[in-house]
This record gives C-alpha cells, structure tokens and sequence, in this order.
C-alpha cells in the first residue's frame, strides 16, 4: 500500500516538473522582451507613414487610448477611421528611442520624433516627446496607450 | 522512512502546483491604483515628500507638459526645493486600464502651482502608468500634454 502511494506521489510530481518545464519552455520561445518592444514601436511608426491600416490594425491593441499633443485622445477605432478617411496622413516621422522599461507584460518607451505630416487639413512639421506602452497580448506587442506632446523649436543658434 | 519520503515529496508536489496559481493572484485592483493616482496628486499638493517617496517608483520617468523627464530624485527635490510648489488641484481619472503588474491611468486635471517663482494655473491631461512593486502601486512613468481649455 505504502509503495503504491510513493509510486503514485512520484508520478504526480514527475508529471508537474514536466508541465513546470513545458510553460518555462513555451516562455522562453515568447518572451515579451526589450527588443521586441523597440522593433513594434518602429514598425507602428512605419506603418503609419505607409498608411497601412492593416498592419496598424495588428499593433495596436483593441483597448488603446491615441492621445495627440493637443490632448485629445482616440480610440483604436478612431485612431483608423481617421486613415482610412485620410484625415491623418504622416510624410514622414523620424523616431528615437530614449527608454524603454519592462514593467511585467508591459513596456514603457519613451522617446523623441519629427514628425511632418497633416491631420484634418491642418499641415504639422514637428517635433514631439513621446510615451508608447506597449502589452504583450496573443505572443506579441500591440499599443495600448499613446501620448505625445509638441516640444517648442529649438531656440536660434 | 518511506512515509517521511511520503511527506516531503507531497510537500515539493504542493509547492510546485501552488507556485503557477500564487502568481496568477491578482495583485492591486482598479481601484487601489485609482487611489494611488490621486494620492500622489494629494501628496504633491501637501507637499509630503515621504508620502511622494512611497508613491513614486524608483526607476520614474516624470515628463511635464514641457517636454522635460525628471527623474524620481530630480522631482523630489524640485519640490523639496520649494521651486515647485503646488497651490491647488482638481485631477480626476478618467480612465484605468489594468495589466499582470502594472496600471495605466489616463485622466485629466487643473492644477495651480508655483514654478520657479511664478504661479500659473494649467490645464492638464495626463498619462501614467503604475508599477504593482513591493505590495503597492508606485508610478513608474508620468506623462502630461497642456490642454488649452479647461477639461469638461
């Protein structure tokens, strides 16, 4: 009886290590890291200069909140409609990355754009400070929250 | 013997099945980050460096409506300092958005402070994301962008 018992509490422990080490292993293949953040941030900026609502419409995360430097925040939805309408078109953004912060499932990049382009009729060449977090969700990046703010020129040389 | 083994392999079996579960308990709530989003602002405005201490993660990005991004100690003793000093504030949170450990907290005030010597009245809308560390949120990154009007 005893025996038995030990088999059994052998078996059920050799079992859990191996589930333990599949989900270690299964984390490991898709882990949420820094570079990974980094190359998702370039490629939503790409994707925006492109116009290309699909490829945005896989960075950006269903709950993500778009706010532009006048404070104004966009749903996902509007944040879209608002390309395919072509109320913002981008010529070009030019981004650095200053930080990036792992917090669990999100990262946090701050960073720095020139940013040439035309929202609602309104034609913009500027330079912006930016905050992106990005949430590991289905094996990969997506933008969740998105604030920017329009720095002042820089002062004559 | 055998039932000793018996015991210290169900303990190690327990320990092993329970670890996944302890880290899937989840940790601060929505409303407890809400909390600690108007705490800081309280603690601002009392000037309560240690309350600001707690609150504030130690890797804090803080960027003003400025475009500037202090960092924890640089904002500490900006305000310990006296060179910001705040008068008043109106903040509410209009917005949390909750993930494994951490927060973003999206939300809107009016805030009255004295900066470098002269008091100016702004109308903010703010970003901030909160790390779930050491039993308690702390703001980890803040981010604001001036409105010109004041927030409905």
């Amino acid at each position: 009886m005893k025996t038995r018992c030990t088999t059994h509490v052998i078996a059920l422990l050799v079992a859990s290590l191996s589930l333990s080490a599949a989900c270690v292993a299964k984390d490991n293949a898709t882990r949420p890291d820094e570079a990974g953040a980094r190359a998702a941030n370039q490629a939503r900026f790409d994707a925006a200069v492109r116009g290309d609502v699909a490829a945005l419409d896989k960075l950006l995360a269903d709950d993500l909140d778009y706010c532009h430097s006048n404070g104004e925040c966009e749903s996902k939805t509007a944040y879209l409609d608002s390309f395919r309408a072509g109320a913002m078109k981008y010529r070009s953004i030019e981004p650095t990355v200053d930080r990036i912060k792992l917090v669990g499932t999100v990262a946090i990049i701050l960073g720095h754009a020139h940013v040439n382009a035309t929202r609602n009729g309104t034609d913009l060449n500027i330079d912006i400070g930016y905050t992106s977090v990005f949430a590991w969700r289905d094996g990969q990046w997506r933008l969740t929250s998105w604030r920017s703010l329009t720095l002042p020129p820089p002062a004559p040389k | 013997m055998k039932q000793r083994l018996v015991l210290v392999m169900t303990a190690a079996l327990l320990t092993t099945l329970a670890a996944p579960l302890a880290a899937a308990t989840p940790r601060g709530d929505e409303a407890s980050a809400r909390a600690s989003v108007l705490a800081r602002f309280d603690a601002a405005q009392r000037n309560d460096l240690a309350a600001l201490d707690r609150l504030l993660a130690d890797d804090l990005d803080y960027c003003s409506f400025r475009g500037d991004c202090l960092t924890k100690a640089q904002y500490l003793d900006l305000v310990r300092s006296g060179r910001l000093k705040y008068l008043s504030g109106n903040p509410s949170v209009t917005k949390i958005k909750m993930f494994a450990d951490s927060a973003v907290a999206i939300g809107v005030a009016t805030v009255t402070v004295i900066r470098d010597g002269a008091e100016q009245t702004i109308h903010l809308s703010y970003s901030a994301v909160l790390a779930w560390r050491d039993d308690r949120w702390q703001m980890t990154t803040w981010t604001a962008t001036l409105l010109e009007n004041p927030p409905k």
